[in-house]
C-alpha cells in the first residue's frame, strides 16, 4: 500500500512537472518592439515597463529594436514580420491607404510634439504671423512637415502665403541660430532647449495647440489583433503602467532610463527637461485613449496635403478597444491632474 | 624638338599600358538584355498575387505606369534636373580639386606626407557629420548637396590622380628632359597623356559615386531631387514612385558611366590604334 501510494506520488510530481514546464513556456511570448530613433530617456515609459515586470505579467518577453527607419518598421509590422511598434499616428492612416493592414492600439502622445520655434525678438507671435516669412523644416515630408501643414490649415494660410519652405535636416540649432530661417519646425521636447544653449532665446509656437493631430502610438496588425488579442492587451496594459508610473515619478523613471540607454548621465539637466517637457505631451485620464476628432484632423491635413487621395475608413485605422481600463492603471494619474493637463 | 618626338613618345606609352584584351563578349551583347527580361519576368511573378502588398513592392505595370505619369507631369524632369546639376556641380568640384591636390601630392613628397593622412582621415569621416556644417555655411539645397557630393567623389580621384601621375615611365621623364622639355610641356605631352588610362578610370568611378551621392545629399536636406523623390515616396509608402526614382537613378548612372567611357575611348583611340 505504502509502494503503491510512493508510486502514485512520484507519478503525480512528474505528471505535474512535465505539465508545467510547457505552461510556463506558452505564458511568456516573444515580443519585438520597434522603436523609432536611438534608444532615448523620451522611451522611459517603455523601460519602467520593462524594469518593474509589467512586460512579464503580462506573459510577454520583451526585446526592444531602435531604429531611424520608421517606414521600414512599419513594413515589417504590417506584413507581420513583426508585431508591435511605437510609431507616429499619420504613418498608419498613410501605410493603410496604401493597403499595409495596420492598426493604431494605444496613443501613448496625446498631445502632437512638434512646433515652430523663433527668435524670442521675432515678429512672428502665431501661427498666420508666419506668412512672408521662410521657415524650415527637417525635410519636405514627415510628421514635422504634415504638423506644418496643419498648423497653416489651422491659421487659415497656405504654404504658399509664405517666402519659402527650406529643408535644413535634423540639426536645426545651427540653422536658427544661424538665422538662415525665420522660423523653424522642431521637436519640442528638446529642441528650444538646444538652440537657447547655442545662441538667444526662442518662443515656440506648440502645433497642439491649433490643430492636435495624432502622434506616436502602439501600432499593431490585423493578424495580430485577429490571432492574438490577448497579447494586445498585454502590451497596451504593461505600457499604460509604465507610463503612468513614469508620470507619477519621473526622477525614478529617469534613473531607470540610465539602464537603457547608454551614456545617461546621472545629472545630466537637459535629458531631464526632456523627460520632463515630454509628460506634458503623455498626461490624459485616460491613457492610450485615441480622440477620434484627433483622427480626423489628421487625415484630413494629409488630405488637403495631396498624400491621401482614397477615402480611408478610420475606424480601422485606430481602435480604443484594446485599452486597459483608468482603473486598471495602478499608479495612474489622478483625475484632477489629469483635467489640468488636458485644461 | 620636343613636338617631333610626341609621336614616338605615344607610342612608347602605348607600350608602357596595360595589354589590350580580348573581348568575346562582343558577339554576347544580348546577354544583359535577357537577364533584365529575366528579372522583369521573375518580379512580374513576385508581384502577381500581391494581395494589397503594394507598399513592399509595386509590381512592375504599375511602376510603368508611374513612370509615365510623373514623366507626362513633369515632376520626374524636375527631379532629374536638380540632381544632375547637383551632380555637375559635385563631379566638376571634386574631381578638379582631386587632380590639383593629387598632381601636387605624385609630385612633392613633402606634400604627400603632409596631406595624404588627412585626406585618407577625411574620407572616414561620416557626411552625416559634415553635413550640418555644410547647411551652417551655405545654406541647404544645392550648393550644401553639391559639395556633399564633391566630398564623396573626390577621394577616388585623388588615388587615381596620383597613381596616374607616378605611373609615369622614368625613362620617358629622362627622354624630355634630354629635350629640354618645359615643365608645361612635361605636364601636357607626357604625363596627362600617360596618365590618362588611370585617370578615366578614376572618372569612371567617380561619375557612379557622384550619382550615389547626390541622393546621399538629398537624404538630408532636399526640396527637390531623385533622392528627395524616393524618400518622400517611400514615406508615403509609395513604392511606385520609389522605384521609378531607383530606376531612373540606375539610368543616370549607366548613361554618365557611357559617356565618360566614350570619352575615354575617344582620347584613347591612339592607344587603342597601337595595339
Amino acid at each position: 500500500m505504502v509502494r503503491l501510494f510512493r508510486l502514485l506520488s512520484i507519478i503525480l510530481v512528474l505528471t505535474v512537472g512535465l505539465a508545467a514546464v510547457p505552461a510556463s513556456g506558452q505564458a511568456m511570448t516573444p515580443v519585438t518592439l520597434f522603436l523609432g530613433y536611438i534608444p532615448n530617456v523620451q522611451f522611459a515609459p517603455v523601460y519602467v515597463a520593462m524594469e518593474r515586470g509589467y512586460f512579464k505579467q503580462a506573459g510577454i518577453d520583451l526585446t526592444l529594436e531602435n531604429s531611424f527607419d520608421e517606414t521600414d518598421g512599419v513594413t515589417r509590422i504590417a506584413t507581420n514580420k513583426l508585431q508591435f511598434g511605437l510609431i507616429s499616428g499619420e504613418q498608419v492612416i498613410l501605410a493603410r491607404t496604401q493597403g499595409a493592414p495596420v492598426v493604431y492600439v494605444f496613443r501613448w502622445y496625446q498631445r502632437f510634439p512638434v512646433g515652430v520655434v523663433v527668435p524670442a525678438d521675432s515678429d512672428i507671435k502665431e501661427p498666420k504671423d508666419l506668412a512672408g516669412h521662410v521657415v524650415g523644416v527637417p525635410g519636405k515630408f514627415g510628421a514635422s512637415y504634415v504638423g506644418l501643414q496643419a498648423l497653416l490649415n489651422a491659421a487659415g494660410i497656405k504654404e504658399s502665403d509664405l517666402k519659402d519652405v527650406k529643408a535644413i535636416g535634423f540639426d536645426t540649432a545651427p540653422v536658427v541660430c544661424g538665422r538662415q530661417v525665420d522660423a523653424s519646425v522642431i521637436y519640442i521636447a528638446n529642441e528650444p532647449a538646444q538652440i537657447e544653449s547655442q545662441c538667444f532665446k526662442v518662443r515656440v509656437i506648440q502645433i497642439a495647440d491649433y490643430a492636435n493631430i495624432v502622434s506616436n502610438g502602439l501600432m499593431t496588425n490585423e493578424t495580430t489583433l485577429k490571432d492574438k488579442p490577448d497579447l494586445v492587451r498585454g502590451m497596451t496594459a504593461a505600457l499604460a503602467k509604465g507610463l503612468a508610473d513614469t508620470l507619477a515619478d519621473p526622477k525614478a523613471a529617469y534613473d531607470i532610463s540610465r539602464k537603457y540607454v547608454e551614456n545617461l548621465k546621472a545629472d545630466d539637466p537637459v535629458q531631464y527637461a526632456v523627460l520632463t517637457n515630454s509628460l506634458e505631451l503623455w498626461k490624459t485620464d485616460h491613457l492610450g485613449y485615441s480622440d477620434p476628432a484627433a483622427w480626423k484632423l489628421t487625415l484630413d491635413t494629409l488630405q488637403a496635403m495631396g498624400l491621401v487621395k482614397e477615402p480611408v475608413d478610420l475606424s480601422k485605422v485606430f481602435s480604443n478597444d484594446y485599452l486597459p481600463a483608468p482603473s486598471a492603471v495602478p499608479g495612474g494619474i489622478p483625475t484632477a491632474q489629469a483635467t489640468d493637463a488636458a485644461g | 624638338m620636343v613636338e617631333q618626338v610626341d609621336q614616338s613618345l605615344r607610342v612608347s606609352l602605348r607600350n608602357a599600358s596595360p595589354a589590350a584584351t580580348y573581348w568575346p563578349a562582343r558577339r554576347l551583347r544580348w546577354l544583359p538584355a535577357l537577364v533584365a527580361l529575366l528579372v522583369l519576368l521573375l518580379w512580374y511573378l513576385l508581384t502577381l498575387d500581391n494581395r494589397g502588398a503594394a507598399f513592399v513592392v509595386a509590381p512592375p505595370l504599375a511602376v510603368a505606369q508611374q513612370f509615365i505619369t510623373l514623366l507626362a507631369n513633369g515632376t520626374l524632369l524636375r527631379h532629374v534636373g536638380t540632381t544632375l546639376i547637383e551632380i555637375a556641380l559635385g563631379f566638376t568640384l571634386g574631381v578638379g580639386c582631386a587632380f590639383i591636390l593629387g598632381y601636387g601630392i605624385a609630385k612633392n613628397v613633402l606634400l604627400e606626407q603632409v596631406i595624404s593622412p588627412y585626406a585618407v582621415g577625411f574620407q572616414a569621416v561620416p557626411i552625416v557629420a559634415i553635413a550640418p556644417v555644410l547647411i551652417r555655411f551655405f545654406g541647404p539645397g544645392l550648393i550644401s548637396n553639391g559639395i556633399i557630393c564633391a566630398l564623396i567623389v573626390f577621394f577616388p580621384m585623388l588615388v587615381s590622380t596620383i597613381v596616374g601621375v607616378r605611373s609615369v615611365d622614368p625613362n620617358l621623364r629622362d627622354l624630355m628632359r634630354s629635350l629640354t622639355a618645359t615643365p608645361w610641356q612635361m605636364f601636357t605631352r607626357l604625363e596627362i597623356p600617360a596618365a590618362l588610362p588611370v585617370l578615366f578610370g578614376g572618372l569612371k568611378i567617380s561619375t557612379t559615386l557622384a550619382v550615389a551621392a547626390a541622393v546621399v545629399g538629398e537624404a538630408i536636406s532636399a526640396n527637390a531631387g531623385l533622392g528627395f523623390l524616393i524618400y518622400s515616396s517611400r514615406y508615403v509608402y509609395d513604392t511606385s514612385s520609389v522605384l521609378v526614382g531607383v530606376f531612373t537613378l540606375t539610368a543616370l548612372a549607366l548613361a554618365l558611366y557611357t559617356l565618360v567611357s566614350r570619352i575615354e575611348r575617344r582620347w584613347l583611340a591612339w592607344q587603342q590604334r597601337g595595339r
